[in-house]
C-alpha cells in the first residue's frame, strides 16, 4: 500500500473512532436516561402495588380471585378470617367449595347472567347466601360476583362479607320489638283488668248483699209458710173456711210451692257462691296486676301463687293438672308484688309448654311448692315436661334463648324473671332438670325475719349485695 | 444499514481486490459518510449501492454477482463476529429457520434501529425448504449469498440445490428461495 492511501485509511479510522465515540457517549447517555426513567416507572409501579396490596389485605370484604374454573388464585386476610382458613390452603381451593349446596347454584347462576360480549361484567346486586367456615358450619353472608378477562384469560372476582352479626343485630331488634310491643300490650291489658276489677266490684258488692238478703228473707217466709200450713190442716180438722182452703191448695199446688220450698234455697246458695268465685277472680286480677307498685312490699308468697295459678289457668289448664304443697309457717317475703308475680307467671307458662311440647295422652303436672329456712324462702316449681337438652342449658338465661317458635316464645322470659330475682330482690333462680322427665325451677328469696322489721331487711339486702 | 455490512464490504473488496481499489471507489462514491465507517454506527444504505456499482465499473463484474458475493463472504464473517448464534451440529434447514425467528431477533436487540428484512421459511416436503426474502432494500442478491454462505459453513453447498424466483417483477424486493436437499 502507498503511503497517500495509508493516509486515507488512518483519516478514515480515526474519524470512524470518533464517530463510535460520539455513538458510545451517546449510547451511555441513553441507557442512563432509560435506567432513570425505569427506576422511576419501577419504583412508582412498586408503590402502587404496595397500595394495591393494602387496600386488598386491609379490606374489611372478602376478597378472591379466581381463574375461569374457580380455582382460587388470591385470597385476602379478610377471605382467610372468614373461611377460617390459611391464603395457602384457599388458593388452589374451588371457590364454590366455600359455598353451601343451594348457595353454589345461586352463584353460578350470577356467572352465567355474565354477558359474554363484554370483557367486564360486574353481576348484579349483592346476594345473600350461606358460606362454609373450615369445619362446615354454616353461616349467612352476601356475594357479588364479577366476571373479567385479563390476558386472554376469564377470571372471576368474589366480593362477600360475612353478615353473622348483621343478622343476629337484625333479629335481636325484631325480637326486641315485638317484646315492646307484647309488654306495652300487657300493660295496657293490666291497667284495664284492674280497672274492670274496680268497677265490677261495686255491683258484685249489691249482688252479693241483695242474694244473702233473699236467702234470709226467704228463710223467714218458710217460716210464715210453716205457719199458714198449721193454720190450713186447723181449718180442715174443724171442717170450715172450704171454699177458702181450696183456693189456698189450689194456688199453691199451681206455684209448686213444695218444689220452690226446696230449690230456692239451693238456687240461693249456688248464686252466692257464683258470687264468691267472681269476686275471687276479681280480687286476684286486682292482686296481680298491682298497677303502680314500684316498692318493697312484704307479701304471703302462698297467697300470690295461688292468685298466679287463677289468672294463668287458662295457660295450662289443657295440658296439666296444677298442685300446691304451701308452707302453712311462710314468712311474709318483702318484694315487688308484680315482679314475683310475673317470675311466678312465666315459670307456669314455662313449665305449661315444656309439657305441651313433650305430647302424650295425659295431662301432665305442675307441683308448686313453698318452704322456709334460714331466713331464706324457696318456691319450686316442677314439671312434667321436656326438660332441657344439655347443650341449652348454659343459655337459657340468655336473654332472647328460645327454643320456641316466634310469636310463642321470645327468649325474654326467663332473662326477665332471673335479672327481677337475682338483681331486685337479691335472691337466686336455679333449676334441675331431666330430659323427657322434666324440671324443677327454684326461686329462693330473703324473708322478712320474725323479729326483723322491714327497713332492717333491707339494709341486709343492700349488705349483701 | 449497520455500519458493520460496510466495513465488512470494505475488507472483502481489500482482500478480493485491492485496496487501491478500495479507496478509488470511497473516493468516486461522493460519500455523506466520506466511507469513514464504524460497526456500530448507521449510514444511508444507498452508500452500498454506490460502492457496489463503483466496483463493477472498476472491476468489470456484474453488480449482482458481486453483491452475492459479498452475501457469502459476510456469512462467514457474521460468523467469526457472533459465533454464539450458530450450532455446528445444527441441521442447515433447523438454522435458516431460526433467522427470522432469533437470529434477526436477537440483532434487533443489539441494534433497535438494524433495517432487517424479512425471512419467512416453510416446509412444503421432505428434504425441502422454501425461504422467502423481503425487504424494501431489495437486496435479494445478498440474501442468495448469504445463502451460499450459510450451505458453505454447514458442508451442504453441493447437497442442496437452490431455485430462485422472483416475486416482485425483478425488483429484488420479493423473492422465492427453494431449497432442496439431493436425495
Ligand atoms: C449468524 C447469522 C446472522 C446474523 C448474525 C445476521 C445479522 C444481520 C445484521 C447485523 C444485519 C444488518 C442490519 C442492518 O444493516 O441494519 C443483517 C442484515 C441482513 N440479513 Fe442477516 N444475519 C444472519 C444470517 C442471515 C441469513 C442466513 C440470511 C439469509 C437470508 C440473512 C439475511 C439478511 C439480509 C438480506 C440482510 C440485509 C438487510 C435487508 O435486506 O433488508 N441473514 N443481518
Ligand atoms: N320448664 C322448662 N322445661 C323445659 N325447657 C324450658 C323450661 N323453661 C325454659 N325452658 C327453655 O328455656 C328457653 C328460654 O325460656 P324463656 O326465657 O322463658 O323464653 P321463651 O319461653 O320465650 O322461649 C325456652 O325456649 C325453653 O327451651
Ligand atoms: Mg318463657
Amino acid at each position: 500500500m502507498d503511503i497517500g492511501t495509508l493516509e486515507k485509511r488512518l483519516a478514515r479510522e480515526k474519524a470512524a473512532r470518533s464517530e463510535a465515540e460520539a455513538l458510545l457517549e451517546a449510547k451511555s447517555r441513553e441507557l442512563y436516561l432509560s435506567n432513570k426513567e425505569l427506576l422511576k416507572a419501577s419504583q412508582t409501579l412498586i408503590g402502587q402495588s404496595q397500595q394495591l396490596n393494602a387496600i386488598f389485605d386491609q379490606a374489611l370484604t372478602v376478597i378472591l380471585l379466581a381463574d375461569g374454573d374457580g380455582t382460587i388464585q388470591r385470597a385476602n386476610r379478610s377471605a382467610e378470617m372468614t373461611f377460617g382458613r390459611e391464603a395457602g390452603e384457599l388458593k388452589s381451593t374451588n371457590l364454590y367449595d366455600l359455598l353451601d349446596q343451594n348457595s353454589r347454584e345461586a352463584a353460578a347462576e350470577m356467572e352465567r347472567r355474565r354477558d359474554p360480549a363484554k370483557k367486564f361484567t360486574a353481576v348484579g346486586n349483592m346476594q345473600e347466601m350461606v358460606g362454609l367456615r373450615a369445619d362446615g358450619t354454616p353461616f349467612p353472608l352476601e356475594l357479588a360476583v364479577s366476571v373479567f378477562e385479563l390476558e386472554g384469560k376469564r377470571h372471576g372476582v368474589w366480593i362477600t362479607r360475612d353478615i353473622t352479626a348483621r343478622k343476629e343485630a337484625q333479629e335481636k331488634q325484631l325480637r326486641l320489638e315485638q317484646e315492646l310491643r307484647q309488654s306495652q300490650k300487657l300493660e295496657s291489658l293490666g291497667t284495664l283488668a284492674s280497672g274492670i276489677a274496680h268497677e265490677i266490684n261495686t255491683p258484685i258488692q249489691y249482688i252479693n248483699d241483695n242474694a244473702h238478703f233473699l236467702k234470709e228473707s226467704f228463710a223467714d217466709l218458710m217460716s210464715v209458710l210453716q205457719a199458714y200450713d198449721v193454720l190450713l190442716q186447723k181449718a180442715d180438722a174443724h171442717d170450715q173456711f172450704k171454699e177458702q182452703t181450696g183456693a189456698v191448695r189450689a194456688n199453691a199446688e199451681a206455684a209448686d210451692v213444695d218444689f220452690l220450698k226446696e230449690e230456692i234455697p239451693s238456687s240461693i246458695e249456688q248464686t252466692l257462691d257464683g258470687i264468691e268465685r267472681i269476686s275471687k277472680i276479681v280480687t286476684a286480677v286486682k292482686e296481680f296486676s298491682h298497677p303502680g307498685t314500684t316498692e318493697m312490699t312484704a307479701i304471703d308468697l302462698n297467697q300470690a301463687i295461688e292468685t298466679t295459678l287463677s289468672v294463668t289457668r287458662n295457660e295450662w289448664k289443657y295440658v296439666a293438672e296444677t298442685t300446691t304443697d304451701f308452707d302453712a309457717d311462710l314468712p311474709m317475703v318483702p318484694c315487688l308484688p308484680g315482679d314475683i308475680n310475673q317470675v311466678i307467671m312465666n315459670l307456669i307458662v314455662n313449665a305449661a309448654h315444656a309439657i305441651e311440647s313433650k305430647g302424650g295422652e295425659n295431662l301432665g303436672k305442675i307441683a308448686i311448692k313453698t318452704s322456709h329456712a334460714d331466713g331464706q324462702v324457696s318456691v319450686s316449681i316442677t314439671d312434667s315436661g321436656c326438660g332441657i337438652p344439655e347443650a341449652n342449658r348454659g343459655q337459657i338465661f340468655d336473654p332472647f334463648f328460645t327454643t320456641k317458635e316466634v310469636g310463642k316464645g321470645t327468649g325474654q322470659g326467663l332473662s326477665i324473671a332471673f335479672n327481677i330475682v337475682a338483681q331486685k330482690h337479691d335472691g337466686t333462680l336455679s333449676f334441675t332438670t331431666e330430659e323427657g322427665v322434666g324440671t324443677t325451677f327454684t326461686i329462693t328469696l330473703p324473708a322478712v325475719q320474725a323479729s326483723g322489721v322491714k327497713a332492717e331487711t333491707e339494709a341486709e339486702t343492700k349488705e349483701a349485695v | 444499514m449497520k455500519g458493520v455490512v460496510f466495513t465488512e464490504f470494505l475488507e472483502m473488496v481489500d482482500d478480493k481486490f485491492s485496496p487501491e481499489i478500495t479507496e478509488r471507489i470511497i473516493d468516486n462514491a461522493d460519500l455523506a459518510s466520506n466511507g469513514a465507517y464504524t460497526a456500530v454506527g448507521t449510514y444511508d444504505h444507498t452508500e452500498l449501492v454506490k460502492l457496489v456499482i463503483n466496483l463493477a465499473a472498476e472491476t468489470g463484474a456484474e453488480v449482482p454477482d458481486l453483491v452475492r458475493t459479498f452475501g457469502e463472504h459476510f456469512f462467514h464473517r457474521l460468523v467469526a463476529i457472533y459465533p454464539h448464534f450458530v450450532d455446528d451440529d445444527q441441521d442447515v434447514f433447523a438454522f435458516l429457520e431460526s433467522v427470522e425467528n432469533y437470529i434477526h431477533i436477537e440483532v434487533r436487540k443489539l441494534y433497535p434501529d438494524a433495517d432487517l428484512p424479512s425471512v419467512k421459511t416453510e416446509r412444503p416436503g421432505d428434504g425441502q425448504l422454501i425461504l422467502t426474502y423481503e425487504s424494501k432494500r431489495c437486496l435479494a442478491d445478498a440474501a442468495h449469498g448469504l445463502i451460499l454462505g450459510c450451505l458453505d459453513h454447514f458442508k451442504v453447498k453441493d447437497k442442496v440445490s437452490i431455485d430462485r424466483k422472483d416475486e416482485s417483477e425483478g425488483k429484488g424486493s420479493r423473492v422465492r428461495f427453494n431449497l432442496s436437499k439431493a436425495a
